[in-house]
């Protein structure tokens, strides 16, 4: 059987003596396009950091292709969110892309021909060539998401691993977005989201990771994400709930009147 | 300004591998946001001097060098840990680190002021105006002042090494996260930087002292942030705007008569002030069309 492209087993991490993630154990299977779905405050991000080792954890197991970290990390491509990072910075587009080549480089080693045609390449695959020259403090929201795309792509790897990729995105990048991760999936890529919006999960996703401090449901989308797992998830929290509920219900009579 | 004599001229020459030292190590540290720890090394820096003196009974510059190193790198740490393990704020728990060792660094000074041949005026406000009467003889020839060589030095490490890792710097500053998850340490870069920091400051007190050196570690970057798109145009303007600062500084301290570091900050600061005004008037001129054309573009 082919090896999970991630595993998590008794993972838990706490945050000054706080616990955020409570013996969390799940698998994602390869060629998944997966969310990490939960309300605010939920540990989503931190799944990720801890997975990455980004965040220290009090206990767990984490493996990427059944190895370490540090074994298979030319494989794995992380996109931190997009507010984590300070995009004043003076640089050009290219050259936040080229980091993903950079980063697989000894310090001392400039960046190649081959390289410099791969980043342009994959900012190709993100609609965002004609801004290869651009300062990255003159992009959008959804351009600067992109071009983070576009260095993970460039930076090559079986496992994308993203935190909130669509966070403050215009509908065009969003819908960009998803094609791409679709593609890559097609390709034989695993990717992972963090993801907040439950209305679009469905569509987006065909593997789900539901989360509230505990792991409360994983699996393919279908038979995760239901009412009663997303009842359990977000607990009280009503205004979203009947919103979801709402969808399901129609897709629910949709199907049924597909079916008569 | 009458006549140039060597001396002035050693002077300059002194003031300007100062300020390119200071320029180049600030760049980064600019960059990541960390003036302040420039301000706590620096400060710090005086306890390692004296420290190393009082402990090899040297003057010799590399053991100063490499106390003020240590003790540059011991303060980082010592602000990282009472951020981290004290859960102090983190510009308070730079500020309790730096004034302390500073403050032990002076009690040491006055404590020992009889064996210690280091005037706290000095080590404060430096003063660059007596350097070139310290001179390096080499060889039995007489090479020049002292302090002008191991800044020279310290400006060519300063160089060699933000030039050769500018990628890794790069890549820490402006994504740690991603940095890490690449495998990349990130804190062995903020330490390196660190350790720049302390070399330039210590290389630099006699010149400019330790609290003017964080203006000219601070000040020219920040010039150079405002034109740059690059960091390698941002080190290239940084430098640029410090020499400047050194030149018209010096000459501004010999017209009116005073004290030549602070006149070389102070016209640094100025220097800021009118490209600052300038970028602005500037972006007001030519960013409306241009920001018009962008939204069409879209």
């Amino acid at each position: 059987m082919e090896r999970a492209a991630l595993s998590v087993s008794d993972l838990t991490v706490s945050y000054r003596h706080k616990p955020v993630l409570w013996s969390i154990h799940f698998e994602i299977p390869q060629h998944c396009l997966c969310c990490i779905v939960g309300p605010n405050g939920a540990g989503k991000s931190t799944l990720l950091k801890a997975c990455l080792d980004l965040v220290p954890s009090v206990s767990g197991e984490v493996r990427f292709f059944g190895e370490q970290l540090n074994a298979v990390r030319h494989k794995v491509a992380y996109v931190p969110q997009r507010e984590e990072v300070d995009w004043d910075f003076p640089v050009s587009v290219l050259e936040v892309v080229l980091m993903g080549r950079r980063a697989r480089l000894p310090f001392y080693r400039p960046v190649s021909k081959a390289d410099r045609v791969l980043a342009e390449e994959s900012l190709d695959k993100v609609g965002m060539l004609p801004f290869a020259e651009r300062q990255i403090q003159q992009l959008s929201g959804g351009q600067q998401q992109r071009v983070f795309l576009a260095r993970a792509l460039c930076q090559g790897g079986d496992l994308f691993l993203l935190d909130e990729p669509f966070a403050g995105v215009d509908a065009t990048s969003e819908g960009a977005l998803v094609e791409l991760f679709q593609l890559l999936v097609a390709q034989g890529k695993t990717v992972i989201c963090v993801h907040h919006d439950l209305n679009t999960a469905p569509v987006y996703f065909n593997w789900a990771v539901l989360l509230n401090l505990r792991l409360i449901a994983s699996g393919p989308i279908e038979n995760t994400l239901t009412e009663e797992t997303i009842k359990s998830t977000y607990g009280g929290q009503l205004a979203v709930l009947t919103q979801v509920f709402e969808r399901l219900r129609k897709e629910q009579l949709g199907s049924q009147q597909d079916r008569s | 300004m009458t006549e140039m004599t060597s001396l002035d001229l050693w002077v300059i020459l002194t003031a300007t591998v100062c300020a390119c030292a200071c320029a180049t190590s600030g760049v980064f540290l600019v960059l990541r946001g960390l003036a302040m720890l420039a301000d706590a090394v620096s400060h710090s820096v005086l306890f390692g001097i004296v420290l190393a003196f009082l402990l090899t009974g040297s003057r010799a510059p590399l053991v100063i060098l490499v106390g003020a190193g240590i003790v540059g790198v011991f303060t980082a740490l010592a602000a990282q840990f009472l951020n981290k393990e004290g859960k102090l704020q983190e510009d308070a728990s730079i500020g309790v680190s730096f004034t302390w060792l500073f403050a032990v660094g002076v009690i040491l000074v006055s404590a020992f002021a009889g064996r210690v041949d280091i005037d706290q005026e000095c080590v404060l406000y430096g003063e660059i105006a007596f350097v070139p009467f310290d001179t390096l003889t080499l060889w039995g020839v007489e090479i020049g002042p002292r302090a002008f060589w191991m800044l020279l030095v310290v400006a060519v490490i300063d160089i060699i090494v933000v030039l050769f890792s500018k990628a890794r710097f790069e890549l820490v500053t402006f994504d740690p996260s991603f940095a890490e998850t690449a495998g990349i340490k990130s804190r062995r870069w903020h330490y390196l930087l660190v350790c720049l920091v302390s070399l330039t400051s210590v290389a630099s007190f006699e010149a400019v002292g330790v609290i003017l050196v964080v203006g000219m570690m601070v000040i020219p970057p920040n010039i150079a942030l405002l034109f740059s798109r690059g960091t390698t145009s941002m080190l290239w303007l940084s430098n640029l705007f410090a020499v400047l600062s050194a030149v018209l500084g010096y000459w501004l301290a010999v017209a009116i008569d005073a004290s030549v570091s602070a006149s070389m900050v102070v016209v640094a600061g100025c220097l800021y002030g009118v490209m600052a005004l300038l970028k602005y008037g500037m972006a007001t001129v030519t960013a409306v069309p241009s920001k018009r054309a962008e939204l069409l573009e879209l």
